[in-house]
């Protein structure tokens, strides 16, 4: 059964919902087992790409099982995203590109815009349903204030 | 027993009066600016790596206390700094942040100066010939700027003593291992941090706060030998961590972070395999090593509760795409906006600010001593660096950090 | 209840610390080196639960201040400043069995 365009936006969009609510294991099962993960951006200070987060499912499965253990910033995100566009690459794989703004709400509720970004993401079709094959977070924004350990 | 305020607002009760500071040296804004005049612009600032103004024009801008600098490699190979604004009517010259250019145009009168500071061009010149000046008397104010392993410094103080004497010692951890590879600058970010620029430093010297990440806790704390390091203290306020008493490397044991691998390969040359050290200079550049990585640190100071940090990650040129995948990895595991520790000390910074600025917290205490048997050295979990600081800051302040501004006799 | 079936030894892999409930007692067991431990869930200092602990050869860590149990012997080890209470543990057929005959508490303060 060929996979819709929508069953491909539902994906992406559910990797926001379930990350908003940091339910971390259901939001790994939206990906392949071989995925690449990314958050990267320019830097004209250096002038040139970086690469701000790399792993791979090991990676990414132990350190959102540390993430509770952790110091880390008080609050919660909320991504708001669209995609844009979607390609196929034949009958096994798509490229998606999703605008993704992510909005940062305090423990006290003061909200503020906290990045902008683009999901570059390769989309594995070839299943009964879509899976991430592979994510690149690519930042527009480079100041994230205290940061986080959190993918985006 | 809890306390009253007027027990709160009582120095803390130790031995060694040197041994707290009083919170205002962080949030007062007099001491801020005398900071400034007394410490900042008369000791050896780090501004950047070679790297990043490898070629001929190559430039990158930057400010010290509020003075716009841009630091350019000249057509005879030189580095020199200078104040980024135009002789004229004071324009910010260079706008962008990093870049290359055969020349300096401000873009207000289109004045040109060449990269050793030279004023060479100025249109219709002619207007200036009655009442001058000539362009030989509108050169850019050039700022002192030396490198060391690399590492490029400026100093408003044109009496200072040398770089190479202001480091002294303290280059012994990093010198060589600098000297080993052509390094490059692989990861860059900045942030602004609601926080003062010392405590800023002072976390990255404090080691006592490895108890608060997580992975510092797993991988270093519970290794054999993490306390048998001394503290080696330095001349002009630097100070290094970095080998056990005996000489032999301190290994931090990656792998007991889950789904971490130990750090053996790709692993600079002159390092041991997991090997950390750390280097302070004096007043605010930290040097890490983890290995196969290396974190230049420091801050920008911009008012006495902002400053703005910036952390560098150096690779060696010219590897594979591979290894400097695993590198940047490794890298951005630590350190970075993304990262388990650099994330973290944000958040310490900002929260002891927020308490500091409010007044709710007096005094800072740095009263922990941890010797080893000699009875001389002082292990990694000692304040013994942080006093070493304070002591620099008075001493160039004329000020003593636990009562700077006269607090008690103000009161009495 | 005296001797009670917790788990299998399946379900606690080498070097792990899984939690269990058994009635109303909440217990862990952990699996060093293919030896079984049980133990109440939380730590006898701050009650930082157990489970997020780490096992490094006999050896129990408290994440939070990494206090430090033998589980063989008991022995207290680096930063501990109390003993681990622990309770009978014996394997038999695949189970993990333990004596809940009375649950271990701490008086934490």
């Amino acid at each position: 059964m060929t996979i819709s365009d929508d069953q491909i936006k539902n994906l992406i969009y559910k990797s926001c919902r379930l990350l908003d609510a940091e339910e971390f294991d259901d939001y790994l099962d939206l990906y392949t087992e071989d995925f690449e993960y990314k958050v990267t951006n320019y830097s004209p200070e250096i002038k040139s790409d970086q690469e701000w987060m790399d792993a791979n499912r090991a990676e990414l499965k132990g350190l959102l099982a540390n993430v509770p253990l952790h110091f880390r910033l008080l609050g919660s995100f909320m991504r708001h995203a669209t995609v844009y566009d979607i390609e196929r690459n034949g009958a096994d794989t798509a490229n998606a590109l999703t605008y993704v703004t992510i909005y940062y709400t305090t423990p006290e509720g003061a909200t503020s815009v906290w990045a902008v970004g683009r999901y570059h993401d390769k989309i594995d079709v070839s299943g009964d349903t879509p899976l991430i094959a592979d994510r690149n977070m690519k930042l527009e924004t480079r100041e994230v204030g205290i940061g986080t350990h959190l993918p985006m | 027993m809890s306390r009253n305020a007027e027990e709160h607002l009582s120095p803390p009760k130790v031995a060694d009066g040197e041994s707290y500071i009083h919170a205002s040296v962080y949030t007062d804004p007099d001491l801020f600016a005398e900071e400034e005049e007394k410490v900042l612009r008369r000791t050896w600032k780090f501004v950047c790596h070679i790297s990043e103004v490898e070629k001929a024009g190559d430039y990158r801008t930057h400010q010290w206390t509020g003075v716009p600098l841009v630091t350019i490699r000249g057509n005879d190979d030189k580095v020199r700094t200078f104040v980024n604004t135009c002789s004229h009517r004071g324009a910010k010259i260079v706008r962008d942040v990093a870049g290359n250019m055969k020349h300096m145009t401000c873009f207000f009168h289109m004045w040109e100066y060449d990269l050793e500071g030279n004023c060479t061009y100025q249109p219709r010149e002619e207007g200036y010939e009655e009442l001058g000046p000539t362009k030989d008397d509108l050169s850019l104010r050039e700022i002192r700027t030396d490198i060391f392993a690399g590492l490029i410094f400026i100093n408003f103080d044109g009496n200072a003593e040398s770089l190479r004497d202001y480091i002294g010692e303290a280059g012994e951890p990093f010198e060589k291992i600098f000297n080993n590879h052509e390094l490059e600058v692989f990861h860059y970010n900045q942030t602004h941090v609601k926080g003062n620029w010392k405590a800023w430093y002072l976390t990255n010297c404090d080691l006592y706060h490895e108890w608060s990440h997580l992975v510092n806790r797993t991988t270093s704390v519970l290794t054999k030998g993490y306390h048998d390091r001394p503290w080696r203290i330095q001349p002009n306020g630097h100070g290094y961590n970095a080998h056990h008493l005996d000489g032999s490397p301190f290994q931090v044991n990656y792998k007991k972070y889950k789904s971490w691998e130990n750090r053996d390969h790709l692993v600079f040359k002159g390092l041991a395999p997991g090997e950390f050290r750390v280097t302070d200079i004096f007043p605010n550049l930290s040097v890490f090593f983890r290995a196969t990585c290396i974190r230049l640190n420091h801050s920008t100071p911009i008012a006495p509760g902002h400053c703005i940090m910036e952390e560098r990650g150096l690779a060696i040129k010219g590897e594979s795409r591979e290894d400097r995948r695993m590198r940047t990895k490794q890298f951005v595991q630590i350190w970075g906006p993304f990262s388990r520790n650099a994330s973290e000390d944000c958040a310490y910074v900002e929260a002891t600010h927020a308490c500091q600025e409010a007044g709710a917290n007096p005094y800072d205490l740095m009263s922990r001593v941890e010797k080893f048997e000699d009875g001389v050295h002082e292990r990694i979990h000692s304040d013994t660096y942080l006093r070493h600081f304070w002591g620099e800051w008075s001493r160039l302040m004329g000020r003593p950090a636990n009562n700077p501004k006269n607090f008690m006799e103000a009161a009495e | 209840m005296s001797w009670q079936q917790v788990c299998t030894t399946d379900d606690v892999d080498e070097d792990a610390i899984e939690e269990f409930d058994v009635g109303d007692i909440t217990l862990l067991v952990a699996n060093a080196g293919g030896e079984y431990y049980a133990f109440p869930p939380n730590c006898p200092h701050q009650e930082t639960p157990l489970s997020m602990g780490m096992i490094e050869g006999e050896t129990l860590i408290c994440i939070k201040h990494l206090w430090q149990w033998n589980l063989r012997t008991g022995e207290l080890g680096d930063n501990a400043e109390s003993p681990l209470l622990k309770y009978e543990v014996k394997v038999e057929e695949g189970a993990v069995m333990v004596n809940l005959e009375k649950e271990l508490k701490y008086n934490y303060q």
